[in-house]
This record gives structure tokens, sequence and C-alpha cells, in this order.
């Protein structure tokens, strides 16, 4: 049985639920949880001011529930177990998480699985910005792991990634796979602007219809049917994200670049209309 | 802490030497105020701008202080202020481009007092420059040096006749510096926009026009273009709206010049997304520093919005939105800027330095402001803060205080009153409530202590 967190008081500054993790709560009492402190807004109050807890924390599964909060840092640095959240989240979910799963049933805010080392996360709704990106000053974003977003998100998604893989079901805005140092990014719907700008290596995919205008530093290289895709894709269906039946055996287009970094990355787009 | 009221003769005019100008990022130092008795009514050397801003001085008589709008005994306010800081559980502090570093540090400091979240600027676009200083640097340097070495002027995307209207006659174009004895004849002006500006016309050797949307293509074609890679003709003017041959011809410049200076506008162009711009522009200059020297600066505003990003940086680590909530310095860029903390209605009570930094806020914003206890310190009687919960009446920055005002390459330059006030300075109002939430918090801590 899980550790349950009901929220059960209402507010409108942010609560910081930072170091409520599976492996530091494990062997605790409910009596030691309830007294474990969170931010919230600028002091620092027991956990049971805002959420009634109840459950067993043993088996490694939290539950935040009720209202949605928008909790920010949710799974910060998490190594292990399991997180769901029957709601929406703040800022920063999986942020430097290094294993383990988080299941959003909502909503996340910006640095969705910012700099994680591993894991698993999936997101039922919408993720704002810079989702498994490098924060300000940072050289390199998500290092490994995989982040599942089934509807749109934000700007600079996997910027100055390194290594894992991002996918995200609708759109993007800007700044696709910027700085990208390696990884791939699968992006169902359209994308905005500055797609992979300062690329290394990597993959970035957009199958959405939209033509999509890329940088002048790509190169077209031709058409393929990417075997690596059916591997992602099986990999994908077994984590219950299946891409668009048929996908895989499209011709794909293939753009090299960014030819002002090391231009080893790849660009995929499946409908090239207008693209140059 | 109120300036002393010096007793002139009645009707001797009075040269005030080397006064500092705070209306644009150039700070000249060099402007010579006449005055008579409180008023100011001549500028030497000033610009229009500049003449304008100190000729618009007229001390207003009025409170020092109002609280809920009725007039209150400083004391009075300071203790109101401290408490309503004290209290609030997740305050925000924001403005301070309009005013000393010296009231800067002190802001800062009592966020760091009062676990606030501090912000300088509310502008998107500074929020890119400061983005693209922490992941790609900056190579820059003083326009000293670009008065004395820089033989290549580039203005990227900005009017600087209008904006900035000494920058070219002082430092970029007319003087002759130490290794440019024939000054502006020694110079290229190359400038790049969107439309033809004042600049365009007054002072440009060569006027690239871009497409609306053409900015980032443009950055990119140079940058490719610097490190030769081959690029599509006919994708490049399609894109940017120039032909290829033209950027090429600018590039051959670049890399040909002695010392090349990039300026670079610092509103943002549309309402799209603009955290490419800065970015891009200081790869290039980064790019062209491989081949010959080359610097960039972006052109700031007036008053001391630097200086509010060099405090923030030396105090907390960072330029901007930086929160201290949690007893740390934490930044948070979207997160922690002045007007996503309003607009989400996270904010519950605000201390705004300086005139007017609202006029720029969404209106979710705004709203939320005038649901939250605030206090605002202003130099004006009148405008959008006279319903403040506390209203400090300031002494005017730059005219009635003492302090230090940066210039927009970063060189710290020294104000002096030039004329007394009856106002205090926002340095002394924010020192006051300062030393009053901390002895609120020492006697909250005594009151633990006793307790256990």
């Amino acid at each position: 049985m899980a550790l349950s967190l009901r929220q059960s008081a209402r507010t409108s500054l942010p609560v910081s639920v930072e170091g409520v993790i599976p492996e530091r709560l494990r062997d605790k009492s409910i009596g030691e949880i309830e007294r474990r402190e969170i931010l919230h807004g600028n002091r620092r109050i027991p956990l049971a001011e805002l959420f009634r807890v109840s459950g067993d924390p043993s088996d490694g599964r939290i539950d935040f529930e009720g209202e949605p909060l928008r909790c920010h840092h949710i799974g910060r640095r998490m190594s292990g177990g399991e997180i769901v959240v029957h709601g929406d989240a703040g800022h920063h979910p999986g942020a430097e998480m290094s294993g383990g799963k988080i299941r959003l049933e909502g909503n996340a805010g910006d640095w969705l699985g910012a700099e994680m080392k591993g894991g698993l996360i999936e997101v039922s709704g919408s993720a704002d910005r810079r989702i498994g990106s490098a924060y300000p000053g940072s050289r390199r974003g998500m290092t490994d792991g995989t982040i599942l977003v089934r509807g749109d998100a934000g700007d600079d998604v996997g910027t100055s990634m390194r290594r894992g893989l991002v996918a995200v079901g609708g759109g993007c805005g800007d700044g696709v796979g910027s700085g990208m140092i390696a990884g791939t990014i699968l992006v169902l719907g359209s994308c905005g602007e500055h797609i992979g700008a300062e690329m290394r290596r990597g993959t970035i995919g957009i199958f959405g219809a939209d033509p999509t205008r890329l940088l002048l530093t790509f190169r077209r290289a031709g058409q393929f049917r990417p075997l690596f895709l059916r591997l992602i894709a099986r990999e994908l269906a077994r984590l219950g994200f299946p891409l668009p039946p048929g996908l895989c055996e499209d011709e794909l287009t293939l753009y090299h670049g960014d030819l002002l970094s090391l231009g080893k990355g790849e660009i995929w787009l499946r409908d090239d209309g207008g693209t140059r | 802490m109120s300036a002393v009221v010096e007793h002139e003769p009645a009707s001797a005019p009075r040269v005030v030497e080397d006064v500092v100008c705070t209306a644009c990022g150039c700070v000249c130092d060099d402007i010579e105020l006449q005055l008579e008795r409180d008023r100011i009514i001549g500028a030497r050397n000033a610009c229009a701008m500049g003449t304008a801003r100190f000729l618009a001085y007229r001390p207003e008589p009025g409170p020092a202080c109002l609280v809920e709008g009725r007039p209150a005994t400083f004391a009075d306010g300071v203790e109101r202020a401290a408490h309503i800081l004290a209290d609030a559980r997740y305050p925000l502090i924001f403005g301070l481009a309009d005013t000393t570093s010296e009231a800067q540090r002190v802001a800062v400091s009592l966020a760091d007092w009062v676990g606030a979240c501090v912000d300088s600027t509310i502008l998107e676009a500074h929020g890119a420059m400061t983005a693209a200083l922490q992941s790609v640097g900056q190579v820059t340097s003083t326009l000293g040096e670009v008065r004395n070495r820089a033989d290549l002027v580039i203005v990227w995307r900005a009017d600087p006749i209008e904006s900035h209207p000494r920058l070219f006659s002082r430092y970029a174009l007319d003087p002759r510096g130490n290794f440019l004895p024939g000054g502006r004849g020694d110079r290229y002006c190359a400038i790049v926009d969107v439309r033809e500006s004042a600049s365009v016309r007054e002072a440009a050797d060569e006027f690239i026009c871009i497409k609306q949307d053409g900015e980032s293509d443009a950055l990119w074609t140079l940058r490719a273009l610097t490190r030769g890679i081959e690029l599509d003709p006919s994708a490049v003017e399609t894109a940017t709206g120039t032909p290829l041959a033209i950027w090429q011809g600018l590039t051959d410049r670049m890399i040909g010049a002695k010392y090349g200076v990039l300026f670079y506008g610092a509103e943002p162009l549309g309402t799209r997304r603009r955290l490419a711009i800065p970015h891009a522009i200081h790869l290039l200059v980064r790019d062209l520093n491989e081949r010959t020297r080359f610097v960039c600066m972006p052109l700031r505003g007036g008053g001391n919005l630097v200086g509010a990003l060099n405090v923030m940086a030396w105090c907390t680590g960072y330029p901007a939105a930086v929160s201290l909530a949690g007893g740390y310095p934490r930044h948070g860029p979207g997160e922690f800027h002045a007007d996503g903390l309003l607009g989400s209605g996270q904010a519950d009570a605000a201390l705004i330095v300086s005139d007017d930094p609202t006029s720029r806020l969404t209106a979710e914003a705004k709203e939320h402001l005038e649901r939250i206890p605030r206090i605002v310190l202003c130099s004006e009687a009148s405008g959008a803060s006279r319903d403040a919960t506390v209203l400090f009446r300031t002494a005017v920055f730059g005219i009635n205080t003492d302090g230090t005002v940066y210039r927009m390459d970063a060189v710290p330059l020294p104000t002096r009153a030039v004329l007394a006030s009856s106002f205090p300075s926002e340095e002394g109002v924010l020192r006051a409530i300062e030393r009053r939430v901390r002895s609120l918090g020492a006697a909250d801590r005594d009151a633990r202590t006793e307790g256990e």
C-alpha cells in the first residue's frame, strides 16, 4: 500500500516539497513524515499542515492527491521508487532525478526532468518550458532517462541534453534540442523555430504535418526509413506511448547539422512540405 | 537622512560641472548644470533627452510619507512597512532600476532578511541577455576602449541617435581615438535593422535591411560565413530578405577590422520570444574573435538597470529573478520574475523601489498588485503609486542623491547631489525599514527562546 499525501488546505503561496521522495520516507513512521518540513512561501512548515498523511511508505510509492496544489520540486533528486501525482505539478518535477518513476496525471510547469540522470517521467497533460534542459550556467541538460509528455510542450525542450529520450505527443515551442550534445527528442506534433540550433549530435524527429522552418546551417541528406526508429517505437509501445501507425514505414527526410557546431546532429521530418 | 538645505543668495545662478546624467545608458559625466535656487535652468553638453530630464526637475512639496493615502510621520511609515514585509509569507521586492547601487544593495539585503523574491527587470529581452551571458558568456569592453580602438561599428537593430543620442559623438564614431587619429574618417559604421531609422540616415556608411522575422537567420548567416561554411544563396535571401553577397561583404569587413564593436538593441521585436537573439549575437562575436578582435554590448536604457544586475549578481550570485524565500538565493528565470510572481497570484506583499516599474507588467500582474499590501518608494507625487499602502516620497535619483550608477558597459560612476531635497533618499528609507525588520526579527527570536 502506498503512502498517500492528500492536500487538506488551500493556499495561494508556492509550496516546495523538495526532499519528499520515496527513499527518504521509506523507513519513517507516519508521525515522522507528518513532522517533515516543507517550504510554504518563505516559511518552513510541517508536512501535516497542508497534507493528510496516510498509508505506508515502505513499498516506495508516494501518491499526491486532492486539489492540485501545483507543488514545486516534486521528486527532485529521487533515485528510486515511484511518485504518482493525481493533478498538476509545479516547476522542476523530477529535476536531477537519477532513478525511479514519476507519473503526473495532469500538467507540469517549467523544468520537467531538468538535468535528470535516469528514470522515467510520464505526463498525461502538457508541460511548460525547458523539459530535460540544462539549468542556467550548466553545460549539460539531461544525461539519461526517459520523459514522455502526452500533451504539448513549451519552448526549449532538451536544451543541451547529453543522453536519454524525450517524446512529446503534441506540439512544441521554439528551440527544440538547441545546444543538444546527444540523445533523442521525438515530437509527434509541430514545432516552432530554432530547431536544433547549435546541436552537436543526437536526433530530433518531428512528425507533425506542419511544414517546419529549419536553420540555414542544416543540410538535407536524403530520405530513409531509420531502423533505429523501430527499436524506439517498440520501447515506447512497451511504456504505453504508441507512435502513430505507419510512421516506421514512412520515408523520413534527414537533415544534418548544426554545421556551426559539430554537425553530426540529425533532424528527421515526416512531412517535408515546403521545407528547404 | 533628509538632506541639508543649502542657503544660497537668492539671485546667484551657480554652475556645477561634471554632473552625471542618467537619462540613457551612456551615463554622460560631463554635464554642466546651471542652477537657480532649487531649479535647474540649463544643462550644457547634455543631449535632448538629458536636457529634458534635468529641466523637468520640479521639487514638489508634499508629505514625505503617506499611509493608506493619509499623511503620516516617517517613523510610522517605516513601522507599517516593516510589519507588512515581516508578516508576508511571500513578499516581492522589485523595480530597482532607477536608484543608486547603494540603495539596490540595501534592497537585496532587506529581501534576505524577510525571505523575499527580488527582481530588477521585468523585460523579457533583459532576461534573454542574462541567459546569453550565463550560457555563452560575452566578449565585451568599456566604451573608452571602443572610442580609442574600434574601426568598425556595427549597430544591430537599434537606433542610438534616438535612444542613446551621444553614443556616436562621444564614444563610438566621431571622436579621435589613440589608434584612430582620423576620428570619423577612420571608422566604418554598418547598421542592420528592419527599417531605415534616424541613425541610418545620419550615421551609417552602410545599411542592411532585414526582414521582420529574419533576425536570427541573419545572425546565423554571419556566423556561418565567419566559419567558412557554404550557404545556399536563395535560402539566405528568402530567410533574411538580403542577398548572400551583402552578408559576405559585411563578414569580410568584420574579419578585416582591427577592432570591431557590435551594439545591439535591448527592446524586444514584436511579441515573439527573442531568447535566441542575444545568444546568437554573443556566439557570433565569440566566433569573430578567432579571426580578429571584436566585442559586443547591449544598448541598455536609462536609470541604473545595469547597476541592479551587477549588485544582485555580487550579492546573490544571480543577476535577476532571485528568490531568498528558502533562506538562500535561488535563481528562477520565468519562475521568480516579478510579472510571473504577481500574475500567478503568489506574491502576498510588494515593495516597489523607483518610479514606475509597473507600466510593463501584464494586466493580471497589475490586477494582483492592487489586491496586496504594497510599499512604494517614489520621487513623484502623482502617478499610479498614490494608492499604495505605504508611500515614501524620495529624493530624485541623480539630482538630489549621492551614490553610484553603472554605465551600460558596467563602469560604475559616482553621482553627486547637485540640489538638496527635503525628502530622504531611497537608500535612507530602505535602511530604516531594514533596521526595523531586523529588530522585529530579533524580538521574534527572543520571544521564541523565552517560550522554550
